[in-house]
């Protein structure tokens, strides 16, 4: 009886111990479970909720298709309301409660930046495909994965375009940028062109936030003589500016960020919205001549409702080729899926194509950040439409 | 000088709408000595349920207007008497903390109902709009101006002449007197809100026909304060007055000097008037603030 407690309780311990050993938090013989944090609520769910609407079609693709070896993919949905607090409250507890397995969705970009450390700490495999920022690669963590250019990055190409292509060289430059992180990043691409092309810099105007009314500094946009003007506002401030330099005749080419690049953007400027251009690592929505475009959005169709497709936005393309990039390196793991594993298969993505939805994605060792090439879109307000207009452009 | 005049001319057109929330600031505080830290928040509300009644039904713009005209009005009444009532007798200071309690509230319902992105409020005037020279304005610019005139005039005829204007005043001035002179105060108070809510509601359609709807809009209640500071808290036409000035200010601030200054230069004015005037430009020196 002796001899067979003993054997009986080592075995269970052996049995314990290889479990331990072996097990991954997250992951079990049939699921997969990950994390996803997104402002759904506040001003910026217009970016969260697209975001987190490319994770459920994927999610549904990937389960669809027999998931990934053989293990079913859950993603766990967390709304942050854009704070940075609740945003590590929510990873917090997507760790404890949900034990996922990696992130996939992780905000904006302050609110990326109060994960980090918790990120770092459990070496919790994550990619960041919404709001980047230099902070989030700068110094490197080894399981956060950025992919996208910065906004300076960005702008800076799309700079590029209207020297090079359009031949706007001549031309007086102003920069209208609000008063946070996401405006100095686009001054810091500005600046970068003004020098790279010796261009006539002849105005820079800081706004604050949330300002409605710029009647005054397209005024003085007007007064400097102006021709071409770089929006550091986001949708309802790049509008805006848009409607007054129409009000005022002004002919002036404007070029946004990829937060220009929304439909909400054109509806608000009105006929005023027709034919700014905005810098983006994305293609349109309407891009359907783009593989990848054209397949997420069947997917989309299938496993959306009618109202969820309405509210797709650029951030739906982003996050989506964010989490076939996830997915990949999950596959490539095989049956033995850990953690470790995939930070390895994503520090070895050289050149990874997503059909057309970023520029090639490569990592590497103690690279974090996948500056993909830029594009140039030019709006079409009144079809609600963006066209491509340029070539992929590498960026500094 | 062109550059001033344009200056000048779109320093109003949005004064004018800072103008306009003042005023229901002013008229509250008049009647009710409460400062009502919800106005901002009240037009954001109308100008949402405006957009909810523009998207489900295509009226015409005035028809819009005299529809949120009497919705603006059933709302103030609610509010009244829902929340504001049932503090009469109690501390100002009270009742003021309950205004902020409802403007968090309105905030956090418009979200729920309509959601958080920008929206563009469906009206058959757009961005229309009327070349004057060499000024172009919106022609929800041009019914601003015109309804703040009519205010500023009815405002002025209602206090001076109607039997519920003097009670207003009456109750202003006095409010166990007016209660002894056997004055109706709490519909004097119903009354108040319920105007303060109109004006608000008109100028949350015509502000988010100019630039669209927006869970933030609420922010322009707070520009607006110093003009009803500048002008006076029980100032009603002072309020009018100053929200125009301070509209001016803030453009040729930001048009002649920039660097940020037209986000202060209102608070820089009410500073220095308020150290010369404490009561404000057209106020009356007795008002207690808090």
């Amino acid at each position: 009886m002796n001899w067979f407690l003993k054997g009986a309780l080592s075995a269970a311990l052996l049995t314990v111990g290889s479990v331990s050993a072996t097990a991954e938090p997250g992951v079990t013989d049939d699921m997969i479970v990950l994390g996803a944090v997104d402002p759904l609520t506040g001003p910026p769910s217009l970016l969260g909720k697209a975001h987190s609407l490319s994770l459920k079609v994927w999610q549904e693709d990937v389960n669809a298709r027999g998931g990934i070896n053989g293990r079913k993919v859950k993603i766990v949905f967390e709304d942050d309301g854009y704070v940075p607090s609740r945003s590590l409250q929510s990873l917090k507890k997507m760790v404890d409660v949900d034990d996922i397995f990696g992130l996939i969705g992780t905000s904006g970009s302050s609110q990326l930046a109060a994960m980090m450390p918790l990120i770092d700490e459990i070496g919790l495999p994550s990619i960041n495909s919404m709001a980047v920022n230099s902070r989030h690669f700068n110094p490197p963590l080894n399981s956060l994965f950025v992919v996208g250019p910065t906004y300076c990055q960005e702008i800076a190409a799309g700079m590029t375009y209207l020297v090079e292509e359009l031949g706007l060289k001549d031309e007086k430059y102003a920069i209208a940028f609000q008063d946070d992180e996401f405006g100095d990043d686009v001054r810091c691409g500005y600046l970068q062109g003004v020098e790279k092309y010796g261009l006539n810099n002849v105005l820079e105007l800081e706004f604050k936030r949330g300002q409605k009314d710029f009647s005054a500094e397209m005024l003085k946009a007007r007064a400097a003589g102006v021709t071409v003007l770089i929006s550091g506002g986001v949708v309802a401030e790049h509008s805006t500016l848009l409607k007054e330099a129409a009000k005022n005749r002004m002919k002036i080419t404007f070029l946004g960020a990829h937060s220009a690049h929304l439909t909400p953007v054109q509806a608000l400027a009105g006929s005023a919205g027709d034919g700014f251009y905005a810098a983006d690592y994305v293609p349109a929505l309407n891009s359907l001549e783009v593989t990848g475009v054209a397949k997420f959005m069947e997917l989309a169709n299938t496993y959306l409702s009618e109202s969820e497709v309405k509210s797709l936005n650029r951030y739906a393309l982003s996050g989506f080729a964010g989490a076939s990039m996830f997915e990949h390196a999950m596959t490539q793991c095989g049956e033995d899926l850990t953690r470790t594993c995939v930070i390895e298969k994503l520090q070895n993505l050289n050149g990874f194509e997503t059909d057309g939805l970023l520029g090639p994605v490569t990592f590497g060792e103690g690279v974090r950040h996948a500056p993909t090439a830029v594009m140039v879109l030019q709006s079409n307000a009144k079809d609600s439409t963006f066209s491509i207009v340029s070539e992929r452009m590498e960026v500094d | 000088m062109d550059y001033f005049i344009l200056l000048t001319v779109s320093g109003i057109s949005i004064g004018v709408i800072y103008g306009l929330i003042g005023m229901g600031y002013a008229l509250i505080f008049k009647a009710t000595s409460v400062v009502n830290f919800a106005q901002g928040e009240v037009m954001m509300l109308i100008s949402y349920m405006a957009f909810s009644i523009a998207s489900s039904w295509s009226l015409p713009f005035w028809s819009l207007l005299g529809v949120c005209v009497v919705l603006s009005g059933v709302v103030g009444l609610l509010i009244e008497r829902i929340f504001i009532r049932p503090m009469l007798g109690q501390d100002v200071f009270s009742t003021v903390m309950v205004t902020i309690g409802m403007a968090v509230m309105i905030r956090a319902v418009v979200v729920l109902i309509w959601g958080a992105d920008p929206m563009v409020l469906p009206t058959d005037i757009g961005d229309s709009g009327v070349e004057f020279g060499m000024v172009f304005l919106y022609t929800a610019q041009i019914y601003a101006i015109g309804f703040l005139a009519v205010c500023v005039f009815g405002m002025w005829a209602f206090l001076r002449f109607s039997r519920m204007g003097v009670a207003m005043r009456a109750t202003a001035a006095r409010e166990t007197t007016a209660l002894l002179m056997g004055i109706n105060v709490t519909r004097v108070y119903a009354l108040a809100w319920a105007i303060a809510a109109v004006i608000a509601g008109v100028s949350g359609v015509l502000l988010g026909t100019i630039y669209g709807l927006g869970p933030d809009m609420w922010t322009q209640g707070l520009r607006a304060f110093p003009a009803v500071i500048l002008g006076g808290l029980d100032s009603v036409f002072g309020a009018a007055i100053s929200g125009i000035l301070i509209g001016v200010l803030e453009n040729l601030s930001e048009g002649y000097i920039g660097h940020g200054l037209k986000e202060i230069s209102g608070f820089l004015v009410i500073l220095v008037v308020l150290m010369i005037r404490p009561y404000g430009l057209f106020g009356t020196p007795e008002i207690e603030r808090v």
